[in-house]
């Protein structure tokens, strides 16, 4: 059973803005799954259609098994969500925030032990939520998601609002989740999160899925593999690397040849084949196509996946 | 009981605000102030069941003002912060919301009426040297019928629209009609069908007159709340009827159903419509 499934989920605003087109998305279950795209590419939409907040205009979603829009109580008894443009009741504190959510999920989760894992210090949980930083809020949030022990976290934009201290405790708290086996969703158009924590991505572009694959698949798909920079005594003339068939470029200028590789292990076979041809390597280094890269080729231009 | 949650938490949040306590205060004071002037203006004329009574007309005029004033916001509001997103991210269904809101904000008010009324009930006190207990505990709790019935319709006000201003004007708009506009529907009514305006020598009234008079709210509270003093009949002697029998809703009691109706048709409309809306 698959913890997301959505088909041909469309949902339009009136009659001229489409938000989310014919989305065929699928998240298994234990993965950590980035849902990428830029501002406006549908990703809340989505999020929120997931959540029952929206109605799709056409398709289905189903979360956990259950049908979004029919059995929303019973999803939301397993889940754990992180909204995007959400606000907190100014009035109670941030402990009674997180008790809201123990009394509303059954659970005996303890305040205390909850707001210490997402960084709330007991003072600040004490206090009222309307003087609360966005970062705070951010924190205070993500903590009542994790009440009840949810099977899916659903995270809409959950660096939002943090400082890179935070974002670094967010990567943390999702990668210590899944390993506890639960699957978390989350959509960000920051990438650099993305790359270090997600077992696969889909990226959205004016409402459509144009990718979705672990990110060494689509870094195939695009045959954009990794650059090895060598840095040599001197550049071989007439340098030639024909005949490895991964290699897909290769530039040289001063003392550093580039050479990039579709295929990783092809790597020692072109330090040799430079030092066949006479160089002597003092240095080497490689460098991942970035999913910044990625994405930027995907939501830039026309490609259809 | 997800809306018992719902609802503990909004009861919470709610007796927090200063504006509650403001409300209670200046309710407190009508009361109070209520019984203390009708003593002092007509001397020692009105027994003490007639100054009980009397609270019927401060209450009929502040209840709504302060049900009102702290429910219109309970969902809307929400909607436009946002907080309802945390709310509906919890497993509570939307009806949940809607009847959480209306127990908690009803407890509210509840808690309001209860210390003007204790403060009311001093003061007869004070001024009679007796409290005739059992009639002033029923008028207690046919005016928290009254209080529920007000709250029910700013919660079917909020639970409709998506913004504060739309909800604020719903209920500013159900203010004026049932405080002012009202008094002239039956007076414009029989205008229509009489071709005149009943004047101080009309003798007799259609009984539909009556029946338009208590659709109003506020009349079918002073009418409900008459049952304590009067017994749950006739509202007017069948001789002051046009036609030879009082019907069923010229009764004093008919003012609790109209009460019932008022608090049931907003709540199941405002819900009807959350029930359908996009919250983004």
């Amino acid at each position: 059973m698959a913890a997301i499934q959505t088909e041909g989920l469309t949902k339009r605003f009136g009659d001229e803005v489409v938000a989310v087109e014919d989305l065929d998305l699928t998240v298994h279950e234990g993965e950590v799954f980035g849902y990428l795209g830029p501002n406006g590419a549908g990703k809340s939409t989505t999020i929120n259609v997931l959540l029952d907040y929206l109605r799709p205009t056409e398709g289905t979603a189903r979360v956990l098994g259950h049908d979004a829009q029919d059995e929303t109580q019973r999803i939301h008894e397993r889940i754990g969500i992180l909204p995007e443009g959400f606000d907190l009741y100014d009035r109670l504190t941030g402990r009674k925030h997180v008790q809201f959510a123990v009394d509303s999920k059954e659970t005996d989760d303890d305040p205390a032990e909850i707001l210490d894992r997402v960084g709330l210090s007991p003072e600040a949980a004490d206090r009222k939520a309307g003087g609360y930083s966005t970062g705070m809020a951010q924190r205070l949030a993500l903590g009542m998601a994790l009440v009840g022990d949810p099977d899916l976290l659903i995270l809409d934009e959950p660096s939002s609002g943090l400082d890179p201290n935070g974002a670094r405790q967010m990567r943390q708290l999702v990668r210590d989740e899944a390993s506890r086996g639960t699957t978390v969703f989350f959509s960000s158009h920051i990438l650099g999160q993305v790359e270090a924590v997600c077992d696969r991505v889909g990226i959205m572009s004016e409402g459509r899925l144009v990718a979705e694959d672990t990110i060494e698949g689509l870094r195939e798909s695009m045959g954009s593999g990794s650059t090895l920079e060598l840095r040599v005594d001197r550049v071989p003339e007439n340098l030639t690397l024909d005949g490895i068939e991964a290699v897909s470029d290769v530039t040289a200028g001063g003392d550093v040849i580039r050479v990039t590789v579709t295929d990783p292990t092809v790597k020692s076979q072109v330090i040799n084949r430079v030092e066949e041809q006479g160089a002597v390597v003092t240095d080497i280094s490689t460098q991942q196509a970035s999913l910044e890269d990625l994405f930027a080729a995907y939501t830039t231009e026309e490609v259809t996946a | 009981m997800s809306w018992l949650v719902v609802a503990r938490k909004d009861f919470e949040d709610a007796v927090r605000s200063r504006m509650l306590w403001v409300i209670t205060a200046v309710f407190l004071i009508f009361t109070a102030g209520a019984v203390y002037v009708r003593k002092a203006v007509l001397g020692g004329t009105p027994g003490l069941p007639d100054a009980t009574q009397f609270l019927t007309a401060p209450s009929g005029l502040i209840i709504p003002l302060t049900a009102l004033v702290v429910a219109y916001l309970a969902i809307a509001g929400e909607r436009e912060s946002g907080s309802i997103k945390i709310l509906l991210g919890l497993p509570h269904t939307r009806w949940d919301v809607v009847f959480g809101k209306l127990v908690g904000r009803t407890l509210v008010v509840t808690a309001g009426i209860l210390v003007a009324f204790a403060g009311a009930a001093l003061t007869l006190l004070a001024l009679f040297g007796e409290l005739p207990i059992v009639d002033f505990l029923l008028l207690t709790l046919v005016t928290v019928l009254f209080g529920l019935t007000f709250v029910g319709i700013a919660i079917g006000a909020s639970a409709f629209t998506a913004t504060r201003s739309r909800a604020m004007a719903l209920a500013i708009g159900a203010f004026f009609l049932f405080q002012v506009i009202w008094d002239f529907v039956p007076l414009g009514v029989y205008y229509l069908v009489e071709g005149s305006l009943p004047g101080p020598t009309t003798a007799q009234l259609p009984a539909w007159y009556y029946l338009v008079q208590v659709l109003n709210p506020k009349n079918a509270y002073s009418q409900g709340a008459d049952i304590v003093f009067s017994g749950a009949g006739p509202v007017v002697p069948a001789e002051m009827l046009v036609g030879s029998s009082v019907p069923f809703y010229v009764q004093n009691w008919f003012g609790l159903v109209i009460l019932v109706v008022w608090l049931v048709v907003p709540v199941a409309l405002g819900y009807w419509r959350f029930e359908r809306a996009d919250i983004g």
